[in-house]
């Protein structure tokens, strides 16, 4: 037996396969070449006549012969084998499963964590119930000050710290800022590279169609030598346009707290008309919160040195962020906090 | 705070070839933001917000300086008109009155007395404006001093010469109790230490820079009057407004510092007014308590700085444009240190060299600055937390058929009843807006019960949430504690379905421990334990439901997220796959009443190494059947080999539990 006897038989074996026309015959042809009898197994037997050397290669051979006779039946099968006579509904319901939901804020908080995350950012959690230092004192927003009007802040009816003052519930995610220096300092002394996300409840005397009592915000901080406005304006453009869309933009608009010098409103491009101007938005924006330069004396009760140390830093609603999302159409936002499962199971 | 102003009132002091809808464009970006532009009888009215940093722009005066400094950064050619102001000259007879400030209470105090008043209506441009600007019109002399303060920012008064019959005025302060009954006929009992107005004998007749009182305010029949300014102490302002209540534009801008320079010009413009809608002739001198004019600090910082916040090569020449245009005085040394004197209207917001920053950054333009990611070392000093299993646990349960949740951490009084907690172990909030939100809550339970509840037509409702209760540690901070429950209208075996396969998912075996005495809401004896090596990770169980809830049972599983996310693991510990097929059959036992399965499994596993898997697939009355899985790694498993593992667990079953096998052993 030789190489082309093998290759002989293979296209022999594979060409009448192809050629034939029902399934018994293709049986007949499976038995013919690959019986136990068969035209395969009778080359075999010749294989111990060989020297070891082209015993080895026919072997081989051999294999791939067989391998290509059952693949050439298989597919003939196939596709002498009829279509199926039964009728089936392709457009019937499937079977249920069980099928619950995440939070629509979950979702928007994923969502903000994994944008930040790609830049470096890391998530802290810290309390939400907070002394009026880390809240209001720290950021340079001294007691009494007309500033905190703006903040509709809850009391918590407990003793006063001497140090610390009042407690009350966190206004906003900006009581993470002098948390996050002091955090810094004692992991990375002397280094200080901050970078924060810091997604947390808020809490403010207010409840109507666009404010809840009890909301989330999302606080971003990074301190480190020379940072400056161009840091801030291209952090809150990667933002937009992950959050928005490639067309999103922002702006910053001159604003003030107490806590940031200089103070920023930040505007996000609409995304209906693409900042001409529609009726969702009237002026082509839509505004979402603040920003800024952190303030040197907030750095100071941080334990930061302003002279070597800046930063930038933002705060924003999850609700407000996650309703201007386009098509979502959602114009109150006390549903999320309602628990209602004909809403709940949109999301 | 928001101010009107008409565009029509506006141009009396700024020259500008901008058109309304340009200025306000162009004032939101690099001023104050102007919210929306009315049209009223022909004119614009701009709505602006003004923050609170910026007092010397809640005028009109302001908002044309701000935008004769903004608009030529646009190509605008714009320029501020200052208001010309007459001398006043004083009458040759000049009538009696005395301003005394012993104690120094106000920076600055101008009076001047005015007679022959001719009290009426105002013309229609002065009501007109007035309205536009949020005021209403009442006569000609108050409708001055509302004119005077939204034109320059500063707040002025008149009180009726004659009813001030001691023509005496002296600011002192007052004692705690001291009663006053405001031009609008309300008493007030004032906290104490308020800066108040007397008139000589102890009777007060002004709480200066807040609100006038009935006692000393013009009436239909005045025709003296004394016009009346004073720069006040903010702080002192703003406690007793707060305190009192009295939250009038004057106050509003009182606490925020108004400056006493603006004083003369208030003055000089009122009595230009006066004069004019009311015939009024000026009868005394001018007083002019001024002890001490404000001293501005000059702020110095290098050019560098500028450049460093903003990105962008800025000139010495440019900034100087910049802040010139803005009123401040400006110089430059050779090493391009700058010194920087804001004007006097601006020394309350100016003081340290950020604040120049800001003014130089936004009248250039924050759009023009370039925009980039920040180069600076990322952080790997990561906080103790664990995000990515929240959210994985999140999804699991979402997966499983629950819906998340988010309910307020702030509970009712009846919310905390049904917590288990006494309400004295709850944080109490001072000031609630609602008494549905008076306490932070201790458990998630009392919210996930009124959440379910709110879902009555539901066939069944199952809830998930995430989220922090409140303990309670005196003198400190409360602890947070991050609790993870679950909570389900359907049965118990449901909800343990869900755990059981939340808990493989974490690749965590707890047992479960069978738990009596539980407090409330607990139901006793339909309550477990969650326990991993010793350790409690939560609990599941029946709760109770309030009266005439609308669905059958709740069971929940409370789980301290904490601990679960210590034990939890991110993968398995792996299982060589054996080559040997395992021999599976079913053992059915015959277990005497109340016997916990839990126990029964875990003694059938841990029986022989042969028992690779055991899991309950039938149950008859008190039959049981188990499918038993035995595979061994190294060798095929014959039927000889398995008959002892199984006469063990025959015999094991009888000892611990009392459980005879249906059937004879093979």
């Amino acid at each position: 037996m030789d190489a082309g006897n093998l290759l002989n038989l293979k296209n022999q074996a594979l060409a009448v396969i192809s050629e034939a026309e029902t399934k018994k015959e293709l049986s007949e042809l499976k038995v013919k070449f690959l019986g136990r009898k068969g035209e395969v197994n009778q080359l075999l037997k010749n294989l111990s006549d060989l020297d070891p050397d082209q015993k080895a290669q026919t072997g081989r051979l051999l294999n791939e012969a067989k391998t290509a006779i059952t693949q050439a039946l298989r597919q003939k099968t196939l596709k002498l084998s009829p279509a199926p006579r039964d009728w089936l509904d392709v457009t019937a319901p499937g079977k249920t499963f069980p099928s619950g939901h995440l939070h629509p804020i979950t979702q928007a908080i994923e969502e903000v964590s994994r944008i930040f995350e790609r830049l470096g950012f890391t998530r802290v959690r810290y309390p939400e119930v907070d002394w009026d230092w880390y809240v209001f004192e720290a950021l340079n927003m001294p007691e009494d000050h007309p500033a905190r009007d703006e903040w509709e802040t809850i009391f918590i009816d407990a003793e006063e710290n001497k140090k610390m003052g009042k407690m009350v519930l966190t206004t906003h995610t900006s009581n993470g800022q002098v948390r996050e220096m002091e955090r810094a300092g004692k992991t990375l002394p002397g280094k200080t590279p901050i970078r924060m996300l810091n997604i947390g409840k808020c809490y403010r005397r207010q409840q109507d169609r666009t404010h809840t009592v009890m909301f989330h915000q999302f606080e971003g901080l990074v301190v480190d030598r020379h940072i400056g406005i161009p840091d801030l304006k291209g952090t809150l453009n990667h933002f937009a346009r992950e959050f928005y869309g490639p067309k999103a933009r922002s702006r910053i608009r001159p604003f003030n707290f107490r806590f940031t010098e200089p103070s920023f409103e930040v505007d996000f491009s609409c995304v209906h008309c693409l900042g001409r101007g529609c009726r969702f938005c009237k002026s082509g924006w839509h505004e979402v919160g603040g920003a800024g330069l952190v303030h040197p004396n907030v750095l100071k009760a941080g334990g930061l040195n302003p002279k070597v140390y800046s930063g930038f830093a933002f705060g924003w609603g999850i609700e407000r962020c996650y309703t201007l999302k386009p098509g979502l159409n959602l114009d109150d936002i006390r549903l999320l906090y309602s628990s209602n499962l004909e809403f709940l199971n949109q999301f | 705070m928001n101010i009107s102003i008409p565009h029509s009132w506006l141009k009396e002091y700024l020259k500008t070839s901008a058109g309304s809808e340009k200025i306000g464009e162009l004032l939101s970006l690099c001023g104050p933001s102007v919210e929306k532009i009315r049209s009223v009888a022909g004119d614009a009215i701009y709505d602006i917000e003004v923050t609170t940093n910026r007092v010397d722009m809640m005028s009109v005066l302001g908002i044309a300086r701000e935008a004769a400094a903004i608009l030529p950064q646009f190509g605008f050619k714009a320029a501020f008109l200052p208001p010309k102001l007459d001398p006043i000259s004083p009458p040759q007879t000049p009538l009696p009155l005395t301003v005394k400030d012993p104690n120094g209470l106000c920076p600055r105090i101008l009076a001047v007395v005015l007679d022959q008043v001719s009290l009426g209506p105002s013309p229609q441009k002065i009501k007109s404006r007035l309205e536009a600007a949020g005021l209403r019109s009442l006569n000609n002399v108050v409708d001055v001093t509302n004119y005077v303060m939204t034109e320059v920012g500063h707040p002025t008064h008149v009180f009726d010469y004659d009813r001030v019959s001691s023509h005496s005025l002296l600011l002192r302060k007052a004692k705690p109790g001291e009663k006053i009954t405001s031009l609008e006929d309300k008493t007030y009992a004032l906290p104490g230490g308020d800066i108040v107005i007397d008139d000589g004998s102890g009777e007060i007749i002004d709480l200066p820079g807040i609100i006038g009182t009935a006692n000393s305010v013009v009436t239909p029949d005045t025709k003296r009057i004394i016009f009346f300014l004073e720069a006040n102490n903010p702080v002192k302002i703003r406690r007793t407004s707060m305190t009192l209540g009295i939250r009038t534009v004057a106050a509003t801008l009182n606490e925020k510092g108004v400056d006493p320079e603006l004083g003369s010009t208030a003055l000089k413009r009122g009595v230009m007014l006066l004069k004019e809608l009311t015939g009024a002739k000026v009868a005394s001198k001018i007083f002019d308590l001024y002890p001490q004019k404000p001293t501005i600090q000059t702020i110095k910082l290098p050019l560098q700085l500028i450049k460093d916040r903003l990105g962008v090569d800025i000139s010495g020449r440019k900034v100087k444009q910049i802040l010139e245009n803005l009123g401040f005085f400006f110089s430059i040394d050779k090493n391009e240190q700058l010194s920087v004197k804001p004007a006097s209207f601006r020394t309350k917001d100016i003081a340290i060299p950020e604040d120049i920053v800001e003014e130089v950054a936004r009248i250039y333009g924050y759009h023009k600055l370039p925009s980039k990611l920040p180069l600076t070392q990322i952080p790997t000093n990561y906080p103790d937390e664990n995000f990515h299993l929240e959210y994985r646990l999140k999804n699991i349960l979402a997966d499983s058929g629950l819906n998340e949740i988010y309910t307020n951490s702030m509970v009712s009084r009846a919310l905390t009843s049904q917590s288990g907690f006494s309400i004295n172990n709850h944080l109490k909030i001072k000031n609630a807006l609602s008494a549905d939100w008076q306490y932070l809550r201790r458990s998630l339970i009392p919210s996930h019960l009124e959440a379910i509840g709110q879902n009555p037509q539901a066939k069944s409702v199952s809830f998930f949430e995430l989220a922090n209760t409140y303990q309670l540690r005196p003198g400190k901070l409360p602890e947070e504690k991050l609790t993870l429950l679950l909570s389900t209208t359907n049965d118990f075996r449901y909800l343990k379905g869900v755990v059981d396969l939340t808990l493989q998912k974490l690749h965590l075996a707890p047992t479960f421990k069978p738990q009596n005495a539980v407090k409330t809401p607990w139901l006793d004896g339909h309550t477990a334990a969650i326990i991993l090596k010793n350790q409690t990770l939560g609990c599941l169980g029946q709760v109770l439901t309030p009266e005439g809830f609308p669905h059958k049972q709740v069971n929940v599983a409370l789980f301290d997220f904490r601990a679960l996310s210590q034990a939890s693991r991110a993968y398995p510990a792996y299982q060589p796959l054996s080559p040997h097929p395992p021999i599976i059959e079913d053992l059915t036992f015959t277990l005497p009443e109340k016997t916990y399965l839990g126990p029964v499994i875990a003694a059938i596993a841990s029986c022989h190494r042969l028992v690779k898997a055991v899991a309950l697939t039938k149950t008859y009355r008190q039959n049981y059947t188990f499918n038993v899985t035995y595979q061994s790694p190294t060798q095929p498993l014959t039927d000889k080999a398995v008959a002892p593992v199984r006469k063990k667990i025959v015999v094991s079953l009888k000892q611990k539990f009392s459980a005879d096998l249906v059937g004879n052993l093979r």
